[in-house]
């Protein structure tokens, strides 16, 4: 095998030794710093564009929520003024029947006694049979 | 034509020899530039070329040859702080360095007529070498005279003390053996073989007639191993570099 011919050794080991000097000199000097420097200011980007994210989501959030309350504020609203009508019918169908009232110039009596109508129904007809 | 295939199934072996291009004695020592030493020369300056002009633009989005440099420093810098974790990252030159320089050793020798110069013990070795005592210099930084303390198991009992202290001596000192055959093995057997199959078919072109149709098959069978060759040439610059980080962590933090 040439791989074991001893005369080339010195020359081999000699020119390595020197061209790895020289390259690790160069990656060292030249290589590393400008690679490192573009992948530090490119993570920073990164970073940076994480936490513009982070923020705008937070933003986000908090918009979201004061949505909600003000939806609940106005759905209280609303529910209030639908009850607030409905009194307020109430009370003008209460006034037409007591208008109503006095215009076929009925008692309120009559009314009280409509439940007892059955009653006087077969007061009626025992008065009719007598 | 018959001669030239002779030429190639009897030497296999025919092309890690090397050529005297540039014969140089300095004192007593043979320092001649040899085919080696420009393939060597070949991988720095395509080395230095390359990282030049990827790095030219310092592109914050980078184009794709600012990309090689990019994904082979995130390659290393994952091997290192997966295997030695952050007090690892002042070895990351040296460990890019060997990664890259062997990577292209070896994916130069792959190019046909080529020069591979990791099929060499002496090259392998002396970076082994090289590399073993750079660790033992750091262990011994790191830890003065407690550093002998790696040959001594914890909670070993005394009986068995000395016996153990010699197996530890062994398997520290076959690191560097490991590490420089392991590569050297791998890339000259792969290169062999490749070389064996191709004068295979080339004997099959040269028979002439029906025989040599049949020469497509080694062919194609080399086709199929000049990608396995690329995947371990790849591969032992990785287990290259990934076991001089072992080695290191086991010197820099032991029991």
């Amino acid at each position: 095998m040439p791989q074991l011919d001893r005369v080339i050794i010195v020359t081999q080991i000699f020119w390595l030794l020197l061209i790895m000097i020289v390259a690790y000199s160069f990656v060292i000097k030249r290589i590393l710093p400008s690679s490192f420097r573009i992948l530090k200011i490119r993570e920073n980007f990164i970073k940076d564009l994480i936490l513009n994210v982070e923020k705008l989501n937070k933003e986000q959030n908090t918009q979201l929520k004061n949505t909600i309350k003000l939806n609940q504020h106005y759905i209280n609203l609303i529910k209030n003024i639908i009850l607030v009508q409905n009194k307020f019918y109430d009370e003008i169908l209460s006034n037409y029947y007591k208008i109503f009232i006095k215009k076929i110039n009925l008692k309120e009596t009559f009314f009280t006694y409509a439940s007892f109508m059955q009653l006087y129904k077969n007061l009626i007809q025992r008065y009719l049979i007598n | 034509m018959s001669l030239l295939s002779k030429r190639i199934i009897l030497s296999p072996l025919e092309q890690f020899e090397f050529t005297t291009l540039i014969p140089l004695n300095i004192y007593k020592y043979n320092l001649s530039i040899t085919n080696a030493t420009l393939f060597l020369l070949i991988i720095l300056i395509t080395f230095l070329f390359i990282a030049l002009f990827s790095l030219k633009g310092k592109l914050l989005v980078p184009n794709r040859w600012q990309l090689v440099i990019e994904i082979t420093y995130d390659f290393v810098i994952i091997i290192i702080l997966d295997n030695l974790g952050h007090k690892g990252e002042r070895y990351f030159p040296i460990i890019f360095t060997i990664f890259t320089i062997l990577l292209m050793c070896n994916l130069l020798g792959l190019i046909p007529y080529s020069f591979t110069v990791t099929s060499h013990i002496c090259f392998t070795f002396g970076l082994a070498f090289a590399i073993f005592i750079g660790i033992n210099i750091i262990g011994i930084r790191e830890h003065g005279f407690h550093f002998f303390a790696i040959f001594l198991p914890k909670g070993a009992p005394l009986a068995i003390l000395p016996l153990l202290v010699l197996i530890e001596f062994v398997s520290y000192i076959v690191k560097v053996f490991t590490l420089a055959i392991r590569l050297f093995a791998n890339i000259t057997s792969g290169h062999t073989l490749l070389k064996i199959i191709a004068g295979f078919a080339w004997t099959l072109l040269t028979l002439g007639g029906f025989l040599s149709l049949l020469h497509i098959f080694p062919l194609l069978i080399l086709f199929v191993l000049i990608g396995l060759e690329m995947g371990i040439a790849f591969l032992q610059a990785y287990v290259f570099a990934l076991l001089v980080c072992i080695y290191l962590n086991d010197v820099i933090e032991f029991h």
